[in-house]
């Protein structure tokens, strides 16, 4: 069987897996309930806030920051599921190769990460536009200044998500296979990327206020786009690293 | 009959400082039904990994079929890997659907056929089955499967009698004919023995005997008595 | 050792020695008996691992044996039949009868027996005897 005819699905299941296992789940009802009643919290916060002082609704959008640690802890999760539910070994002898084992991990945790930024994105730019509309005057222009920020602020975050998600595979490899003493040296030099990256972050990324209309507002450097691709090259390399230490070096 | 499913030649495999395997020699000849016997840590588990490429030994080296085992020879084996769960939130039916997709030379037909004569319905789901119902639905999704290899680890661990008994009738029914070779490790000799015709003996990573079922009784008795010998 | 019924037959397999030796001779002795009869179908090789919870290759390898000495005819398609020659049945039992005889005065002997002790001994069990 070619192996493009199992990644795809492979791909699809990896991206149904649900984090806890179906033993625990609630019944529908249930889980229309709180859905509801979440909602109503939202909102109710959102209307006393925008009602009692003015909320900085911008700011909303930082949320959005966490899409990279989301990447990486579905990556670490995903893998770490196999071998916490005892299907590591259907897993790791699929007819495939390690690296794209691997990479239709990475592949779905992409498309949940995507999937995940649009529903934040829905739901910040719905509630920020009945923030205005309560705290008027309401001006389109302020309202699509404030939409647009946030289509940067999710696309720059969900372009951060690759690395961070190859570097969550190469580290919960890492820690059970014979390398594990590797495991504290990699937090290390991914902090030190971080830090780097961060740094440096004002080179590429600008945040301004504006007072008027109380909107954050964005500037990306077009240099952004060849730090943003380093990050994809890295994180390539970083899955294949993990290929390879999930091929040869398991501690089985 | 005189191709060999399986080589190793002088493998060693170690975990830290312990050996798995020391210099491990073994020709599996094909179409036999193979007992890969042993107490706990002989290294049963750790051949059946290397075979199917999860690890790699430090030294010797091992031929499936005359090919390096690695991913690709995966596509010719049907492993039931020990301590093995199945996914908790699938039905039998999306476990055949799964099998169908990932797992080449899988038969639904076959599988279905199995699974009403080992007493599983299509509808149930892994996470609310007893250990003996999953065993039996990881058992029909190896044997179902039209492959030359089937290597099942400890089949019959943790597993009530009743389904033991009706994984032995689905392995009977399903070994018959054909040149392909199945290698079980168990525990449970007394109830398998007539199950092989072909007999290996693991300690310590190393083979302690092996042969042909037939000839191992003819020489030494009944193979649960051999075990016995061996390991005192 | 465990009986185990297949339908006119009776098995019981020592799992000491070698299967299919034993499946051929109580075979054998089935027929020999009257058990089966002649020309009646036998069960088919997997039906017959399935019974006795057995490798079906043992079981091959005991009906290719079965096959070879003349004990059982396969009609292809069919299954396997025992065979229809009464002739060849009697030599079957003439042969089991030997194989009796021989074990018994082999024992016998390493008892310690002579010919004219035995002799002795199996007429003074004449009368009791089955037939």
């Amino acid at each position: 069987m070619p192996v493009k005819h199992i990644f795809w699905p492979l791909v699809r299941q990896d991206f149904k897996w649900q984090h806890k296992s179906d033993r625990v789940r609630m019944s529908r009802p249930w889980r229309i309930a709180y859905a509801i009643a979440i909602t109503m919290v939202i909102v109710g916060l959102t209307t006393y806030g925008s009602l009692v002082g003015h909320t900085l609704i911008s700011a909303a959008w930082y949320i959005v920051l966490s899409l990279p640690w989301i990447a990486f802890g579905t990556s670490i999760a995903s893998v770490k599921h196999e071998w916490k539910n005892g299907t590591v070994g259907w897993w790791l002898s699929l007819p495939i190769s390690r690296l794209q084992l691997l990479t239709s991990k990475f592949v779905a945790a992409l498309f949940r990460v995507v999937l995940i930024g649009c529903g934040l994105y829905c739901v910040i730019g719905v509630l920020g536009l009945y923030t205005m509309a309560l705290q008027g005057p309401f001006h389109t222009d302020v309202a699509g200044q404030f939409l647009l920020t946030g289509v940067q602020w999710v696309m720059l975050a969900m372009a951060a998500a690759p690395f961070a998600s190859a570097f969550g595979m190469l580290f919960v490899i890492a820690r059970s296979s014979k390398v594990r003493p590797a495991v504290p040296l990699i937090w290390i030099i991914f902090v030190a990327i971080w830090w780097v990256a961060f740094s440096q972050i004002s080179r590429f990324i600008q945040t301004g206020y504006r007072r008027d209309t109380h909107a954050l507002y964005l500037n990306l450097s077009p240099n952004l786009v060849y730090l943003l691709l380093a990050s994809w090259i890295l994180a390539y390399l970083l899955i294949r690293v993990a290929a390879r230490v999930l091929d040869r070096h398991l501690t089985l | 009959m005189s191709k060999s499913a399986i080589v190793c030649q002088n493998v060693t495999k170690q975990y830290g400082v312990k050996r798995a395997l020391s210099e491990f020699t073994l020709e599996i000849p094909q179409g036999r039904v193979v007992g890969i016997l042993g107490p706990n840590g002989s290294g049963k588990s750790t051949l059946f990994r290397l075979i199917t490429g999860l690890t790699r030994a430090e030294q010797g080296s091992i031929h499936v079929l005359g090919k390096l085992p690695g991913w690709r020879t995966n596509c010719d084996i049907a492993y039931l890997p020990d301590r093995a769960r199945w996914y908790a939130n699938h039905t039998v039916e999306r476990a055949f659907r799964w099998a169908e997709q990932f797992l080449p030379g899988f038969d639904r037909a076959t599988a279905e056929r199995l699974a009403e004569q080992m007493h599983l319905e299509l509808d149930m789901r892994a996470g609310g089955m007893s250990r003996g119902q999953e065993a039996r639905l990881m058992l029909i999704l190896c044997i179902a499967r039209d492959v030359p290899i089937i290597i099942l680890d400890e089949p019959f661990a943790g597993i009530d009698a009743i389904s033991r008994e009706r994984i032995i009738a689905g392995l009977i029914d399903h070994m018959s004919g054909g040149d392909r070779t199945v290698l079980i490790s168990t525990h449970e000799i007394h109830e398998a023995e007539a199950l092989f015709d072909y007999a290996v003996f693991l300690d310590e990573g190393r083979v302690l005997l092996g042969g042909d079922a037939e000839q191992l009784r003819s020489q030494y008795g009944a193979i649960h008595s051999i075990q016995q010998t061996l390991y005192r | 050792m465990e009986e185990r019924h297949v339908g006119p037959l009776t098995f019981r397999l020592d799992l000491s020695q070698p299967l299919y030796e034993q499946i051929l001779r109580q075979m054998s002795s089935a027929v020999a008996r009257g058990e089966i009869a002649l020309g009646e179908k036998i069960p088919s090789v997997r039906e017959l691992a399935q019974a006795l919870k057995i490798n079906p290759n043992t079981v091959m390898h005991a009906y290719k044996e079965m096959e070879h000495v003349g004990l059982t005819e396969t009609r292809r398609g069919q299954g396997t039949f025992i065979t229809t020659s009464q002739e060849r049945v009697n030599q079957f039992r003439t042969e089991l009868a030997k194989k009796v005889i021989e074990e018994f005065l082999e024992k016998m002997g390493s008892l310690g027996y002579t010919w004219s002790d035995i002799e002795q001994y199996v007429s003074q069990y004449k009368g009791g005897c089955v037939r």
